[in-house]
């Protein structure tokens, strides 16, 4: 019978750690994801939240859970902005439909050079959609049925950083019907990989 | 053996002699029988090793009809036994040769062939012949079937009147086995309307029956039976050439030599005698059917030069002669002819040997037969005569092959490699060419040649040919560049053949097609690699069809071609200079736009500029190459640090952060290197946009440190870089253009 008890203590003090590290790692999780909120944490927070997100599944659930409540808000700050930068490190493909809703606004941010800006890679919604990639084409390319003129212009973008067939397909389509004369031209450069 | 005897006196004698060819004891049985083929008396006789037996015949053994057969058999195996014989009257001087040979197989099949007994005499003697006056000559002719089926015998009698042939046939006669028959030569004179005829006559007689069915005895024979030709019926076949063993003109001799157009149409003849230290032609035209008949005696007492100028010195007496066509020895003549030496002082006559032209041997050149694939090889099918000249036959005859070569059908013995197994083979046959044959004695009456036809075979081999590079293009390889070489020529195999270069370096290849004429090959001359001759070499690697590799067959040939040359021409290794103006304006060349680049920018000037959204340090990049703006490409990577607050809401927040792009690119907006230019152009305008996280930028201090490199495509080894750096500062929403800077190098950025 003692046997049998000490068998049974020990697995229930087991089930107790695992409860307990799991809570451990949720708020190191939270603290990370206030440091995200900064301008000045928020480099060594990304980097730390990727790791957990690569080496426990449940970490990158839950990572991916918290990002996809951050950034249905207002799209400014600090926070937002990380969070959106680190969904398209971490390629969160569910993101893609929130992500292209917020491609309609310009959020260029921070430093760049005219090659970063070609490629609107200073701006971290186009950057995250085209980090994604093919997940993303659809939502991307709805864009186009009822964008504005600069919002089917950083649409084109993003499909043609995305660079896949059917990325590529949704700007031949998009040129036959694009009513502005230099977006037209614009998509056909890009086609042509001339820019 | 067979033979056949006739009375051409009512008391005759004759003899037979027997020759053991063996070395054992024969036993043989002489049988003689009527003219219907039925026994009438016999003798046995044994004949010792190597002995002969001489068996006289006494009238008494001889039937009481005009002919008839003498049958003999022996225990000995064939040919073991020699026979000859002889019909004789010592009173009168009368003596006749007897011919026995073998009788035919009874499985033997019906043919027809046709004999000729030339030179027949009849009425009196040619005063040129020396006989005594009033020697008149009566021609005989006896046959006896000698086959175990009856056979039939049509004569006809050809004569010359006029100069042209005059001939009379007589009804077919029929022979049943063993039967014998003398013609009456006389009543078909006379009833050719020849009674009061001098000369002489040839009698044809066309056979149906087994080969050799009949024995045919024939001749002339004067009335007091002293003088007795005989001439030997000869088969009548088409032949090259004859030769005749012997002619003789000395102490009494001469020799009458008969010739006898056996064609319907003229056919023109050289009779050349040939004697020691030189021989002379004598030219014979005759018509359809003619005869003439010569006095050897007589040509070298006429003294007439031939067409040489050779006449015979009075001092040849003897010889051999030839019976040719005019054109050539080989050509191909019908004639019969017949020679008898005769002496009327010792009234004698004798007929000689003489021979059939032709063929002894026979080759095919070269010989063991070896052909290069796709190349040729004219064989030639030679033969040898009895004569000694040697004949090209190349032509006339019916080629064949086997195994890996064909033949030209237009061009005998054009023999040509083919892809295939290695063995070959070539027969060859002429079925025109005569076959040498010597006849004497009882053969006289076999046909003359015995047959037609010559042939040989040679086997071969077919090994690949060296290969010959006939042509190279093109005739320059640009070095640090891709060029298709084309190689054409032969022998360069359909497997995969290599390519040696030489010198080889800096030099590789892959092919791109190939086959035996042509090889295609893409060919890489390494950047640097100076300006030189360059040699190729083909080496083959064979047929599909032979597996892989060179097959020489054994033979000397090379799988490896001689070298062709080409040259490569040193490219000068390209160069660039690249420079990066950071203020002032752009240059004139310059056809790029920063506002067009970029919807931050306001301005195309270098420098600081404070924009509406956005600092910017514009810059302008040049790079000056050595051969073609177009050939270059422009890679960029950045490195810095940004420091700077934003205002949220009246806070001022802090923010910073490492900058770390490796891929920094450009595209046809900010890069411009227009194909026919040396001048390369790059602009960027690196900064800071106004607002951070959507809250404006109080102040900030951005450090970019850039690394430009340009690279040009025909040499990807060949690159310039160029560092340069733009630090921003700006401080209460304002740019400050003393702590603002751009330019070449690296700036710290611990800040």
């Amino acid at each position: 019978m003692r046997v049998i008890s000490s068998l049974m203590l020990g697995i229930a003090m087991m089930s107790g750690l695992c409860a307990v590290m799991a809570g451990q790692q949720r708020s190191q999780i939270e603290d990370l994801f206030a440091k995200l909120d900064s301008g000045v944490t928020n480099e060594e927070a990304s980097a730390e939240l990727r790791k957990f997100a690569a080496d426990d599944p449940e970490s990158r659930d839950y990572i991916t859970k918290r990002l996809l409540v951050l950034i249905r808000g207002e799209d400014k700050g600090f926070l937002w902005y990380n969070s959106v930068q680190l969904i398209g490190q971490l390629k969160i493909t569910e993101a893609a439909p929130t992500l292209a809703e917020a491609l309609r606004r310009d959020h260029r941010s921070g430093f760049f050079t005219l090659g970063l800006d070609a490629r609107l890679y200073d701006d971290p919604v186009a950057k995250s959609l085209s980090e994604i990639g093919e997940p993303a084409v659809d939502s991307v390319t709805k864009l186009f049925q009822d964008g504005d003129t600069p919002t089917r212009r950083r649409t084109t973008i993003v499909l043609s950083n995305i660079g896949s067939a059917s990325a590529r397909e949704a700007i031949s389509r998009q040129i036959v019907n694009e009513s502005d004369a230099e977006l037209k031209a614009f998509m056909q450069r890009k086609l042509d990989r001339k820019e | 053996m067979d033979g056949l005897w006739w009375k051409q006196e009512k008391d005759i004698n004759g003899f037979v002699a027997l020759a053991n060819t063996t070395s054992g004891k024969l036993s043989a049985t002489l049988q003689l029988t009527d003219d219907k083929g039925a026994s009438y008396s016999s003798r046995m006789v044994s004949v010792s090793p190597h002995g002969m037996k001489l068996v006289d015949l006494s009238p008494s053994d001889f039937p009481s009809g005009a002919s008839g057969g003498i049958h003999i058999t022996y225990d000995g195996p064939q040919s073991a036994l020699i026979v000859n014989g002889g019909l004789e009257d010592l009173n009168t001087g009368y003596s006749a040769g007897l011919d026995f040979r073998s009788p035919p197989s009874s499985t033997a099949t019906q043919t027809e062939m046709s004999f000729a007994e030339l030179g027949l005499m009849v009425g009196a003697a040619d005063p040129m012949m020396n006989f005594p006056a009033r020697t008149k000559f009566t021609p005989y002719s006896i046959l006896r079937n000698v086959s175990d089926a009856p056979a039939s015998a049509t004569p006809t009698l050809w004569w010359m009147a006029g100069g042209t042939a005059q001939s009379s046939q007589l009804p077919t006669i029929t022979f049943n086995p063993g039967q014998s028959q003398v013609l009456d030569i006389p009543a078909l004179i006379s009833g050719a309307g020849l009674s009061n005829f001098n000369g002489s006559v040839n009698l044809v007689v066309d056979v149906k029956g087994e080969p050799g069915a009949l024995l045919l005895a024939a001749g002339s024979v004067d009335q007091g039976n002293t003088y007795v030709f005989q001439v030997s019926p000869r088969g009548i076949l088409e032949s090259a050439s004859k030769s005749l063993a012997y002619w003789s003109t000395g102490n009494g001799d001469d020799t009458m030599v008969t010739v006898w157009n056996a064609a319907d149409e003229a056919q023109d003849l050289i009779f050349k005698l040939l004697y020691t230290g030189g021989h002379y032609s004598f030219p014979i035209h005759l018509g359809p059917r003619a005869t003439q008949t010569l006095n050897i005696s007589e040509i070298i007492q006429n003294q007439i030069p031939d067409s040489e100028g050779n006449t015979v010195p009075a001092s040849i007496h003897e010889g051999s002669a030839t019976l040719s066509g005019s054109n050539a020895e080989n050509e191909h003549i019908l004639v019969a002819s017949d020679v008898g030496v005769y002496n009327v002082k010792k009234a004698t006559c004798g007929e000689e040997c003489y021979t059939c032209n032709g063929w002894v041997e026979a080759w095919l050149t070269p010989s063991p037969l070896f052909v290069e694939t796709d190349a040729s090889v004219q064989m030639s099918f030679m033969d040898e005569w009895n004569t000694g000249e040697e004949y090209n036959i190349t032509d006339y005859a019916s080629w064949s092959g086997g195994g890996a070569i064909s033949l030209d059908p237009s061009i005998p013995g054009y023999v040509t490699g083919v892809w295939g197994a290695p063995g070959a083979s070539v027969s060859v046959t002429d079925s025109d060419e005569p076959i040498y044959n010597e006849y004497c004695g009882p053969d006289g009456d076999d046909p003359c040649p015995l047959g037609f036809g010559v042939g040989d075979g040679e086997s071969g081999t077919v090994g690949d040919s060296t290969p010959v590079i006939t042509g190279i293009t093109p005739g320059e390889l640009d070095s640090g560049s891709t060029t298709q070489l084309i190689l054409s020529g032969s022998g360069f195999g359909t497997n995969a053949p290599t390519l040696t270069f030489s010198p080889a370096s800096g030099i590789t290849y892959s092919l791109t097609s190939y086959d035996d004429t042509e090889i295609i090959a893409e060919v890489t001359v390494a950047s640097g690699t100076p300006t030189e001759t360059l040699y190729v070499k083909v080496t083959s690697t064979g047929y599909t069809q032979y597996g892989s590799g060179f097959y020489s067959g054994g033979e000397g040939q090379s799988a490896t071609s001689s070298q062709a040359s080409t040259t490569v021409q040193s490219s000068a290794v390209p160069s660039a200079t690249v420079t990066v103006a950071f203020s002032g304006s752009k240059s004139a060349g310059d056809n790029l736009s920063f506002t067009a680049a970029n919807p931050n920018e306001c301005s195309q000037s270098l420098g600081l500029l404070t924009c509406t959204s956005a600092w910017h340090w514009n810059i302008e990049g040049q790079g000056i190459v050595s051969d073609d703006a177009s050939k270059w490409t422009i890679t960029q990577s950045v490195t810095g640090y940004v420091k700077g607050t934003v205002n949220e809401g009246g806070v001022l927040v802090p923010y910073s952060g490492t900058i770390n792009i490796p891929n920094d690119v450009y595209n046809s907006t900010t890069f411009q290197n227009n194909s026919g230019q040396t001048t390369i152009y790059f602009i960027d305008g690196p900064g800071s946009l106004k607002t951070v996280a959507g809250y404006p930028v109080s102040s900030v201090t951005v450090t970019q440190n850039l690394t430009t490199t340009l690279c040009s495509t025909t040499a990807p080894s060949v690159c310039q870089t160029v560092s340069w750096y733009s630090t921003l500062s700006v401080a209460g929403g304002t740019a400050s253009s003393t702590l603002s800077k751009s330019f070449y190098g690296t700036a710290n950025f611990n800040f």
